[in-house]
């Protein structure tokens, strides 16, 4: 039995009808049970025009990151009746994204031709209307599902009848169309269930003059070539990532001839290409793109074969080296092979290795890679180094749908990090290096602006889990405005800097004698600090205060998280029940729980 | 007939049916002059226009709208192709 991957490498996809064929496939095996995907996603698509081909070429795209897209797209045109009757199939089918497409020739009707029949005033109202008639969707499908919902914006003509004088105009065409996207993203700029798909930006991308077969138009109301449908799809690959949070988290670089032309070892720091010269400014931007990502939170990190020394250098005096030692979380310079490098990257930033991306120009690193580790994804870089901006900005995996502090602060977190490990490395002992960090560990009951990144934590952490329950925001909410949970959060400080929210607590506390832990987990930055003990005592404290009687713990075993198998058994609970999916542990208090030693504890 | 016409004949011929088998999904040596929507059920209006379409890139021509309706089998196709130059 093939697996997605492989049937995805082997269809060699150059055309639409590889895609279309590919997906087909994928969807009947899939019928018949004959595939296993890592993850699975529900897309609605809504669209005034025919949208032939989006369900296969979604699927087919899907399938190489091991997702099984189930597409539901209804008959053209019906897009508001799906969406404003209650009990439509839409609603049945349950989507995790419903991407909406009314496109311009649907909504204007003869706007488009004869614009300035309309007066300026009228043109406005226009503007309005029509955002008001899109929004009127947008909103409904917010109140009746969970959905994420993804609205086309309007793609901005290049033709005005008015020619050179439209921009002469009082609320000229092009601008009340313009007016449209920028109303748009106004209303939802704080949404975090409705998004804005920059369909003007694809077109631009695409080509506007290239983008519509008039013949396919006119037969069959197919707006884009259907050669353009994977270039689409390829876009809205950027949400589903983020919705499933497949997202990239670090860069791991090369650095000859990637980060700078030329190589360290026989050019020295005076000879590499870096700067401002045709050739050096292809590597001097390339490293300025990069930046941009770290700002973002991506985690930057090296892997050269090299002379270490030869190459800090070059980090730490070349005057147009924009990326320094400090933006990156780990560093392997060395003559050890890449694929050791990466693993042992991985592990000491405490990341998984489907998490990486690879950029390498020696092509038998790229291929070794692949072959050894093929949950990274490796770059294919070209000889041609001008390229490799282009290429870093084409790459859709880098995408959240929020981005939350702790992502923001990321690279300077694992750089923290990195001098923590540098002390543990330095300490006698594991209780010396815990009290040289001088921790704080603040408590905090659920807060709306902590929403985010604790349904993000629950949906990421696999090790330190130990029912591994997944939520959405959605799903924390509802805690959080019920009586009958708490949630119970922590963030961790130290010496070297915030680790950010890395700890939480779902309680089921419905019965009031009894606190069922439903979720009980920590983020892999702080593990090994004895903080999974803090929270445990911290939920017991509350409890006691509260005169609850029992706490009932649960360990779900997973395929990563045996590590907290006798997490409760070391805390003093005792094992009531055991059964293949969950051992159910129970602690009757009497007295309080020990706080670990080392670390200040505080709520607030 | 020279060499080079046979040639471009050979591949040709070869170039269409790969093309038809790959949009219709369906297997190089069942395709013949009479394959038609009646007899495929993959020919369908979609299939048809994406036909038209990988056609017309891969054969660098453009087909008038009368041309795409007077399409109602492979030898129609043919046809067409031979009225831009291509030759069978």
């Amino acid at each position: 039995m093939l697996t997605p991957l492989e049937l995805f490498d082997k269809a060699s996809l150059t055309g639409f009808p590889d895609f279309m064929s590919l997906g087909k496939e994928i969807i009947s095996l899939n019928n018949d049970g004959k595939l296993e995907f890592d993850s699975t996603i529900k897309i609605a698509f809504l669209s005034s025009s025919s949208s032939n081909g989006i369900k296969e070429v979604l699927t087919a795209q899907c399938s190489s990151f091991n997702i099984f897209a189930d597409v539901y797209v209804p008959e053209y045109g019906q897009y508001a009746q799906e969406i404003l009757s209650s009990n439509s199939q839409l609603y049945d089918f349950d989507a995790d994204l419903i991407i909406i497409n009314i496109d311009f020739y649907a909504i204007t009707d003869d706007y488009k031709y004869i614009p300035y029949s309309k007066s300026s005033e009228e043109r406005k109202h226009w503007s309005n209307q029509t955002v008001e008639f899109l929004d009127s969707f947008v909103s409904k499908l917010i109140k009746q599902s969970s959905a994420k919902v993804l609205i086309h914006n309007l793609e901005l003509p290049i033709y005005s009848p008015m020619g050179i004088l439209e921009n002469k105009k009082e609320y000229g065409f092009l601008e009340s169309i313009e007016n449209v996207n920028k109303l748009l993203r106004e209303k939802y700029k704080s949404s975090n269930q409705a998004y804005i798909f920059d369909f003007d930006g694809f077109c631009s991308k695409v080509g506007k003059s290239n983008l519509v077969d008039y013949k396919m138009y006119y037969l069959a109301d197919i707006k884009i070539k259907t050669k353009f449908i994977p270039d689409l799809c390829n876009q809205y690959l950027k949400y589903i990532h983020s919705i499933l949070f497949k997202t990239k988290k670090c860069i791991v670089l090369d650095l000859d001839n990637t980060l700078w032309g030329g190589v360290i070892g026989e050019d020295g720091i005076d000879g590499i290409e870096l700067g401002p010269t045709s050739q050096g400014r292809s590597f001097l931007e390339f490293q300025k793109n990069l930046l941009a990502l770290y700002d973002k939170g991506i985690i930057l990190a090296i892997n050269s074969k090299n002379n270490e020394e030869d190459a800090k250098e070059v980090l730490a005096n070349h005057p147009y080296m924009i990326l320094r030692e400090k933006h990156f979380s780990a560093i392997r310079i060395n003559w050890d092979d890449k694929v050791s490098n990466l693993k042992s990257i991985a592990l000491e930033i405490n990341i998984g290795l489907d998490s990486i991306v690879f950029f390498d120009d020696d092509k038998v690193n790229q291929d070794m890679v692949k072959t050894l580790l093929p949950e990274v994804s490796v770059i294919d870089m070209p000889k041609d180094f001008s390229q490799y901006s282009h290429i870093l900005k084409e790459l859709n995996f880098f995408e959240t749908l929020s981005i939350s502090s702790e992502d923001a602060n990321r690279g300077i977190m694992y750089q923290a990090q990195k001098e923590r490990n540098k002390l543990f490395e330095d300490s006698s002992d594991l209780s010396d290096y815990l009290r040289s960090l001088d921790m704080i560990v603040l408590f905090e009951e659920v807060k709306e602006s902590n929403i985010p990144r604790i349904a993000q934590l629950t949906q990421k952490t696999n090790q330190f889990n130990l029912t591994t329950k997944r939520y959405s925001e959605d799903d924390i909410s509802i805690f959080s405005a019920s009586n009958n949970f708490r949630i119970i959060s922590l963030n961790v400080l130290d010496k070297f800097g915030d680790n950010g929210l890395t700890g939480l607590a779902i309680i089921d506390t419905s019965e009031s004698n009894v606190w069922k832990i439903d979720t009980f987990l920590l983020s892999c930055r702080v593990i090994g600090r004895k903080v999974e003990e803090a929270l445990l005592a911290f939920v017991i404290d509350e409890a006691l205060a509260r005169n609850v009687k029992i706490v009932l713990g649960y360990f779900a075993p997973s395929k990563k998280n045996s590590i907290v198998r006798n997490f409760y058994k070391n805390n003093y609970f005792n094992l009531t029940k055991r059964t293949d999916k969950l051992d159910t542990w129970e602690l009757i208090i009497k007295n309080k729980h020990p706080y670990p030693e080392f670390m200040k504890c505080q709520k607030i | 007939m020279s060499e080079d016409i046979i040639n471009s004949m050979t591949s040709n011929k070869h170039k269409l049916s790969s093309l038809i088998s790959n949009v219709l999904n369906i297997h190089v040596d069942s395709i013949n002059d009479d394959t038609s929507p009646e007899n495929t059920e993959s020919w369908d209006s979609f299939n048809a226009l994406v036909m038209v379409s990988e056609l017309e890139q891969q054969f660098s021509v453009q087909f008038s709208m009368e041309e795409v309706y007077s399409v109602s089998c492979v030898k129609d196709i043919k046809e067409v192709l031979i009225n831009h130059g291509i030759v069978f």
